[in-house]
């Protein structure tokens, strides 16, 4: 009995076990009723919640008002009005789109704002607040929490959700769990009003530095406060006041539940700009939306070294270059295209993004199988929609700048280890342990990624990795590895060098298109005169500093005579 | 499109291999219209009358997703839940949907609603003493087999992906086509998540249960 064979019948045997009450349909259909799509009542939420929004009226504590020039004055009055009555609220909410302040502010009129932040649709927020303006103060809300709680599709439909209940700010019931949020109001030079959110507390997160509005101008922006969460883990992003880009993220420890502590970490930051910083602790109550506290501060840091440039796209490509992105992962909306070759572009956002098989997952560590990794980088110029930022699959950048012969001999030198006895193998690394590998001399076909897709290749074959397969499967060699095979004799000599990258090729090699694709990489030329001319194979390895250490960005199987 | 991976080049993520699940501009600025009780509220739709009313829906579907629910969260009732919010959302949730791509949307709401709701109840959990849930009665009840129980509880390991194809695989007995619609990934990446999940689970549950998983392509289609 095979695995697949339990499987079907362990499923098969807990879902006997599973029977749905039959009133299922009608539940739907009364959660679908007018007066059912209200929430269930708030009062033991709000008995429950420690804390309650807190907003700001048009005529209130905070107003912006537009210089005329893209500034905007921020003028602070003395008092906040901080209460857990939320009808008082109520009537210092700003004016509404509708006059008489009624359902229609809800624009399916379900309780949900129809509204799902994305880059294009985001104005600009004026520097020294939190998330972008918006026309209703729940608009603000829901801008601002879908930026920072920005994931998948089910994510954003599930704060959409509970944004339902950000809404009720406006009718005097609104608990986002412990989060306290403040709005304000900004007057723009077109003269139209807008609300924006300004701070947001929480009494199980403290933010104690950096302080509001504060600038900082190192490499590292330090952090301070006080917070209690799940595992007593803590997770801080910072965010471009621009748009929401995400620019660094990190996560330290604090109290556990229930147990406000100290926490204390820095985070890694580049470039300069207003921004948000972001704290959040886990969940574990009913909401969706996790305790968190956010400020705005000023960044003017320096921008990171080293420099880097784009690689590995064809002259021809259909994009025409680098898509850049709003977000990590091909989700993100497309703002702008880079030149294959260009270079001096900065690591913007030190948080790595993976991008799995559809599903964006952020985290710190080294790209797992099948994972991307997305860097927001800075732009040495503007791109056509004036922006100089975004998010570039990490797999296209290599550093700027040649790398050291000694590396590349090494790197030589541990591909041909790995041929002897072998084929020559161009390892898909979709899978960690299986391998599509083979041959081809079709050289406009087996060049950077493409050779790993095995229809490119002239023999291909998938197997399973050997147990004892001391190849390396990512890192320096992570689309190279020889697996069992005979193809190259491991007793023939080998040779290795360092090629020029435009050099003349005996092989009828177009070195012209490859120094076009891999812009300032250095070639390393493994040679196998098996067979004195009659069976010959030449690889060229395109060698370039990518992410901390060189590693093969390319590989052309230069000729291949079966 | 440079943003893409090779499983992406072998055909299948980003925007354009979405399902249409994304509401449309129409549909998020529509000031005035509230949802109706058909699965697709836009009555701009031609094909609006060709689609499945929620109680047909319901009766083709609810059994089957709540089943598959109770694979992530160990109770049925919040099984129960995440299903019928599945179903809410469809047919409230003003989202553009092909003509016969609901029982697709519905899997795929399922699963990220049960993934969800047992992140919370992980959570909860942390602080609340567990309650006993399907697993547990089954075993006092004496109905399911140590055996099973161990594979579902491997299964709950696994990862989301993982997970997800093999349920869908192996309970649903769908194909790698439809896996990969649900999921929004890649057939290629049905393949390989299948194959994972299933070695995964050999090693958890060890040779002595199981035959080890074969080495060669799963082949789902």
């Amino acid at each position: 009995m095979t695995i697949e064979d339990h499987l079907r019948s362990a499923l098969k045997h807990h879902a006997e076990q599973v029977e749905p009450s039959p009133d299922g349909l009608d539940r739907i259909q009364a959660r679908l009723e007018p007066s059912g799509r209200q929430r269930p009542p708030l009062a033991p939420r709000l008995l429950a919640a420690a804390a309650v929004l807190i907003v700001v009226g048009l005529a209130g504590v905070l107003s912006f008002r537009s210089t005329g020039t893209g500034d905007v004055e921020v003028a602070v009055s003395s008092s906040t009005t901080n209460t857990t009555a939320l009808a008082a609220v109520e009537n210092e909410l700003p004016p509404r789109d509708d006059p008489d302040g009624a359902e229609s502010t809800r624009p399916n009129g379900s309780g949900v704002v129809e509204v799902t932040p994305t880059f294009a649709d985001i104005p600009p927020a004026p520097a020294g607040v939190l998330g972008p303006r918006a026309a209703s103060p729940e608009a603000a809300v829901e801008l601002f929490l879908g930026l920072i709680q920005r994931g998948t599709e089910d994510v954003m439909i599930e704060l959409q959700n509970e944004l339902a209940s950000v809404t009720r700010i406006s009718e005097g019931g609104l608990v986002v769990d412990v989060t306290t949020v403040e709005l304000g109001s900004v007057e723009l030079a077109d003269g139209s009003t807008g609300f924006v959110v300004v701070e947001a507390r929480s009494p199980r997160i403290v933010i104690e530095t950096p302080t509001r509005l504060s600038a900082n101008s190192d490499a590292r922006l330090s952090l301070t406060g006080q917070g209690e969460g799940f595992e007593g883990t803590i997770h801080v992003d910072l965010y471009s006041s621009d748009d929401g880009v995400w620019l660094s993220s990190g996560f330290t420890q604090a109290g556990n539940f229930g147990v406000l502590a100290p926490f204390e970490t820095d985070l890694a930051v580049s470039g300069s700009g207003p921004a948000w910083l972001v704290v959040k602790s886990s969940g574990g109550t009913e909401t969706m939306l996790e305790p968190f506290a956010a400020v705005p501060i000023t960044l003017d840091a320096p921008l990171s070294e080293p420099t880097y440039t784009i690689t590995n796209i064809p002259t021809d490509d259909p994009d025409g270059g680098l898509v850049v992105r709003s977000l990590p992962g091909t989700d993100g909306t497309q703002v702008g295209v880079l030149p294959p070759g260009q270079s001096g572009i900065n690591k913007r956002a030190v948080l790595s993004a993976f991008i799995g098989d559809g599903e964006p997952s952020y985290g710190l560590g080294p790209v797992g199988d099948g994972q991307q990794e997305w860097w927001s980088v800075w732009l040495p110029e503007p791109m056509e929609n004036g922006r100089n930022w975004g998010w570039v699959n990490a797999r296209y950048l290599a550093v700027d700048g040649p790398v050291a012969n000694g590396d590349l001999e090494a790197i030589g030198s541990q591909f041909v280890e790995g041929l002897r006895g072998d084929d020559a193998a161009f390892a898909s690394m979709n899978w960690a342990d299986d391998v599509t590998f083979g041959l081809s001399n079709d050289l406009s076909t087996t060049i950077g990624g493409k050779a790993a897709l095995p229809e490119f290749w002239q023999d291909s074959f998938s197997f399973t990795l050997p147990p004892d397969f001391g190849g390396t499967l990512d890192g320096s060699l992570r689309e190279i590895l020889s697996p069992t095979g005979s193809v190259l004799a491991p007793e023939t000599a080998v040779g290795i060098a360092v090629v020029p990258l435009d050099s003349p090729s005996p092989y009828s090699v177009v070195n012209a298109d490859l120094a076009a694709r891999f812009p300032g990489a250095s070639v390393v030329q493994v040679t196998d005169p098996t067979n004195d001319g009659s069976g010959w194979r030449l690889i060229n390895l395109f060698v370039q500093q990518t992410n901390g250490s060189p590693e093969v960005v390319g590989v052309v199987n230069i000729l291949w005579t079966p | 499109m440079k943003g893409l991976a090779l499983q992406e080049d072998g055909g299948g993520i980003g925007a354009s291999g979405r399902r249409g699940l994304r509401r449309s501009r129409a549909a998020r600025t529509n000031d005035t219209a509230g949802p109706d009780l058909r699965v697709v509220p836009d009555a701009a739709d031609q094909n609006v009358n060709a689609r499945r009313s929620l109680p047909e829906l319901y009766g083709e579907h609810y059994r089957s997703l709540v089943r598959m629910a109770s694979f992530s969260v160990d109770d049925r009732e919040t099984a129960e839940e995440v299903v019928q919010d599945a179903f809410v959302k469809l047919v409230a949730g003003n989202y553009q949907i092909e003509p016969g791509k609901e029982a697709s949307y519905l899997r795929s709401m399922v699963l990220n609603g049960a993934r969800s709701a047992l992140r919370k109840r992980q959570v909860r959990r942390a602080h609340t003493p567990e309650a006993p849930g399907l697993v547990a009665a089954a075993e006092e009840a004496g109905v399911a087999s140590a055996e099973h129980d161990r594979m579902i509880e491997a299964l709950r390991q696994l990862p989301d992906k993982q997970a997800s194809v093999l349920v869908l695989r192996y309970y649903l007995d769908l194909s790698e086509a439809e896996i990969a619609e649900t999921l929004d990934i890649a057939r290629g990446s049905v393949k390989s998540h299948a194959h994972r999940g299933l070695k995964r689970l050999g090693d958890v549950l060890g040779e002595s249960l199981l035959n080890a998983p074969k080495n060669d392509d799963q082949d789902l289609s």
